[in-house]
């Protein structure tokens, strides 16, 4: 079967846009995550018709289709666990327009987030969402996760600005769903497929929000000796009626491994570091900065450090751009987690996930989009020793649980694919699920797009 | 002539009495019709007789506002307005207004999915609901999203019940995105002599980088109760962000020829209450009137306002519009009585060739099989696949 997929496909694409060799397929095999499955073959089409047929020949042959974008995916969403067909779409990469007059753009989904930003900004505008992946992922990944990034506490997430989709069902045909206007009659299947990680539908065209570039921006880094006294802050930022475009926090250990990277604005007697960003009109933002620095100082800051130009805005980022890294440096296997819980309940979250860490005998790196509740705890480990592989996976269920707990979402802005398809019955009732079967069912009664990610299989199902 | 019977009414007072509402209409084969305040309940044509109407005005009680997390637990008969005033008193709001009906129920609001003046700074009302509690089609109470600003666990059902007119299910509490009250709404009021100023300076308005948060366009035919066209601007934030973002929009104005305009408080409420009364004076003692909606591109929105009587001629017609999100409500008093079927038909081809939609928010005859309610769209199919899977017949809201 699946020679005969691939010579279709061949036929359809040409031999160069077809992958089957098993080296070739390695690479295609895993995503962010580092779990591994080997597809069947990668079809590399580079227009809406070519992937529409692509899906179709899948359908024909009775095998699963992944899409796929950078795969910068942090949750296994883009491995191929059923192995099959992936379909990449790097190549549907071009920007059809930019109406600044309309304050949108439309774009094909293997464009990068970055290229969009560069694309925009001399036309005065940014688009909003803004992962950590930025450079590398696409906006059809974006989508797809519905994803999120520092700046969404004051702009929102993916969803908010995607205004219309081009999309390719299972069994290969092409629907536009969406208007790309500001409201329209019917149900809003936009919002239904962002974020539905492929498994509704590919997208292949997308009509996104622009937004003009802020008139200016100020950036703080503050200092804290103790954890629960700047997340105690956060929460007074935002009780004062300041939204800011960012809210950032590092934890301790994050700011010991920036130390030993050459970071040096965090001190050794630093408990935690808020990187906070406003944005707006200049009398605005320059008032908003300085009630900010008022309140950090009130909840106890050991040192506010108000960047003084765009230079030193840049150096205050980096550290929290560079947090990830840092702790790669120190351990290849980093277990991420994305948990989100109400503003209010983020101080008793960030001490759970430490006492949980305590308890089972792990470091966890806490860094969070601290303004959204949504906290990142990434546990280091080495996948060769079973004993701390199964300490870390207790340690990441106890972590589940207590967000569940906390009346929180198990994933804020990763996506659920494989890695959180265990914690799916934590925060959802069997009647919630079934629902989403249904929704699924609607879509792709077969099961063929992105099989055994983000929802459990149901009784029966896939 | 004896009174048409009527549909049954039941009046919950709590989500666990609409599932057994909800339940036993399923058991004897009836459509349940859900109702916030009423305040649509006069837009279609009344219910059938073996539909069971759901009055939800007894789900009330005052909001559980968690300030900290900027989010609010409503119950599904609190009126906007309502929801607003306790809101206020923490210093909070939901941006999310209803010129028409102010006291609306949040439930309704959120059912209708209902566009807002502040549409193109605040985006959609989806955006402002973090989770629901529905009854679903055979009384099953089912939560839907969360308390989370950020939540990509499983599908979003949350945004797909948000403006589903009532058709997946009953809505019976709602958990808010809030935001913090703005210190100073500052705004000015442009009366123009005819639709072609009032289209320059919305233009002006729409070419800033930054547009107010709220420019409203009211106009309409000769019969209409408003001025010939006028435009109604709205800054929200801080008094030094506002002050400086209307001199720009002052200054955009001056710059379009337009230099007078309002700004004394008492006169600029006048204004707005007069824009709020509209739907009320122009509905009012009829029973054929027509509400259509209006989306286009924000930037084409001027221009099609200008050039809406070539189509709708002498007869009595309004228009209010939310200019920087390109919505609008047109009404036509008289319904389609004064004006021919082609001449809407005509407009809905001129807004689709602007990448618009026209389409029938409210209408209390029926319609002609000739003028749909909505133009067909490429989702329809999976909409109504949607619609028999999650709330298979009877249903909800068959008549939608």
């Amino acid at each position: 079967m699946s020679s005969a997929l691939v010579e279709d496909l061949q036929g359809l694409l040409g031999e160069r846009r077809v992958f089957a060799d098993r080296p070739s397929l390695r690479a295609y095999a895993y995503d962010a995550t580092g779990e591994k499955h080997m597809p069947l073959a990668v079809a590399f089409p580079a227009s809406t018709a070519e992937v529409a047929g692509a899906v179709a020949l899948a359908a024909f042959h009775d095998v699963p289709v992944v899409a796929r974008g950078a795969g910068t995916n942090l949750s296994g969403g883009t491995v191929p666990s059923a192995g099959g067909l992936v379909i990449s779409l790097q190549r549907l990469n071009r920007i059809l327009a930019i109406d600044s007059g309309g304050r949108r753009a439309v774009v094909e989904p293997g464009v990068t987030n970055l290229r969009l930003q560069e694309a925009l900004a001399p036309h005065g505008f940014f688009y909003a969402p803004d992962p950590s992946s930025m450079k590398v992922s696409t906006l059809g990944g974006n989508i797809g996760e519905n994803a999120g990034g520092p700046r969404c506490l004051k702009y929102g997430v993916t969803v908010g600005h995607v205004l219309a989709l081009q999309v390719v069902l299972a069994d290969g045909s092409v629907v536009e769903i969406g208007s790309g206007l500001a409201a329209d009659p019917g149900y809003d299947l936009t919002a239904l497929v962002c974020g539905s990680e492929g498994t509704l539908a590919i997208v292949t065209q997308a009509t996104v929000r622009i937004t003009p570039l802020p008139r200016a921006a100020r950036t703080l880094l503050v200092i804290f000796a103790d954890l629960a006294a700047s997340s105690r802050a956060v929460s007074a930022v935002v009780a004062a009626g300041i939204i800011p475009a960012c809210l950032e926090l590092l934890d301790r250990h994050n700011l010991g491994v920036l130390r030993a990277s050459g970071f040096t604005a965090y001190p050794d007697s630093a408990a935690a570091a808020l990187i906070i960003e406003v944005d707006g009109d200049e009398a605005a933002v320059a008032a908003d900065a300085e009630r900010i620095v008022g309140i950090c100082r009130a909840h106890g800051a050991q040192k506010v450090r108000l960047a003084a130009d765009p230079a030193e805005r840049a150096e205050l980022w980096a550290g929290r751009r560079a947090a990830y890294g840092a702790q790669a440096r120190f351990s290849p296997y980093l277990w991420v987690q994305d948990v989100t819980v109400p503003r209010d309940r983020l101080t008793d979250m960030l001490q759970a996930v430490h006492a949980i860490a305590e308890q089972h005998g792990v470091r966890i790196y806490a860094a969070a989009h601290a303004g959204d509740g949504n906290l990142h705890p990434v546990i280091p480990y080495d996948p060769r020793d079973p004993e701390e592989t199964a300490r870390v996976a207790a340690a990441d269920r106890a972590i589940l649980a207590a967000c569940v707990e906390m009346g929180g979402s198990i994933t804020g802005e990763h996506g659920v694919g494989l890695d959180k398809l265990p914690g799916m019955p934590l925060q959802f009732s069997a009647a919630q699920l079934a629902c989403m079967h249904t929704v699924r069912r609607v879509f792709d009664p077969v099961g063929r797009l992105n099989p055994g990610k983000l929802l459990p299989a149901a009784k029966g199902g896939f | 002539m004896a009174a048409a019977p009527a549909s049954p009414v039941a009046y919950p007072a709590h989500s666990a009495a609409v599932a057994q509402l909800v339940r036993q209409a399923g058991a004897d084969g009836r459509a349940v019709v859900p109702r916030g305040s009423g305040s649509r309940q006069l837009w279609w044509p009344a219910p059938a007789v073996e539909h069971l109407i759901l009055d939800l005005s007894g789900l009330r009680g005052r909001p559980e506002i968690n300030a900290e997390n900027l989010s609010a637990r409503v119950p599904a008969g609190l009126s906007l307005i309502d929801l607003q005033a306790a809101l206020a008193e923490r210093g909070l709001w939901w941006p999310v207004e209803h010129l028409d009906a102010p006291a609306a129920s949040v439930s309704g609001i959120i059912s209708a999915g209902a566009a807002n003046p502040g549409l193109g700074r605040y985006g959609r009302i989806r955006d402002w609901v973090l989770g629901l509690e529905t009854v679903r089609a055979g009384g099953e109470v089912l939560p839907l999203g969360g308390q989370t600003m950020k939540n990509v666990a499983g599908y979003d059902l949350t945004r797909l019940w948000v403006g589903a007119r009532g058709t997946l299910g009953v809505i019976t509490a709602a958990t808010l995105r809030l935001l913090p009250l703005p210190s100073v709404r500052a705004g000015l009021a442009l009366c123009c002599a005819d639709a072609a100023a009032c289209a320059r300076a919305a233009s002006a308005l729409l070419a800033l980088p930054e547009p107010p948060d709220v420019v409203e366009w009211v106009g309409g035919g000769p019969d209409a109760p408003t001025a010939a066209a006028q435009l109604l601007v709205r800054c929200d934030g801080s008094a030094a962000a506002t002050s400086a973002r209307l001199d720009r929009a002052v200054a955009a104005l001056k710059a379009a020829g337009c230099p007078w305009h309002e700004t004394d408080p008492g006169r600029l409420a006048a204004h707005w209450q007069a824009r709020a009364d509209l739907h009320r004076r122009l509905t009012a003692g009829s029973a054929r009137w027509l509400r259509l909606c209006l989306a286009v591109p924000a930037h084409a929105g001027p221009g099609l306002s200008e050039r809406l009587p070539a189509y709708l001629g002498g007869h009595g017609w309004a228009l209010a519009g939310h200019v920087t999100a390109g919505v609008y409500t047109l009404w036509l008093p008289d319904g389609l009585a004064g004006h021919a079927v082609a001449a809407l038909q005509g407009l809905r081809q001129e807004v689709a060739q602007q990448g618009g939609l026209l389409w029938v928010e409210g209408s209390p005859q029926p319609l002609p099989p000739e003028f749909g309610a909505r133009p067909p769209r490429p989702q329809d199919a999976l909409e109504a696949a949607l619609r028999q899977e999650l709330a298979p017949p009877p249903g909800f809201n068959p008549h939608l």
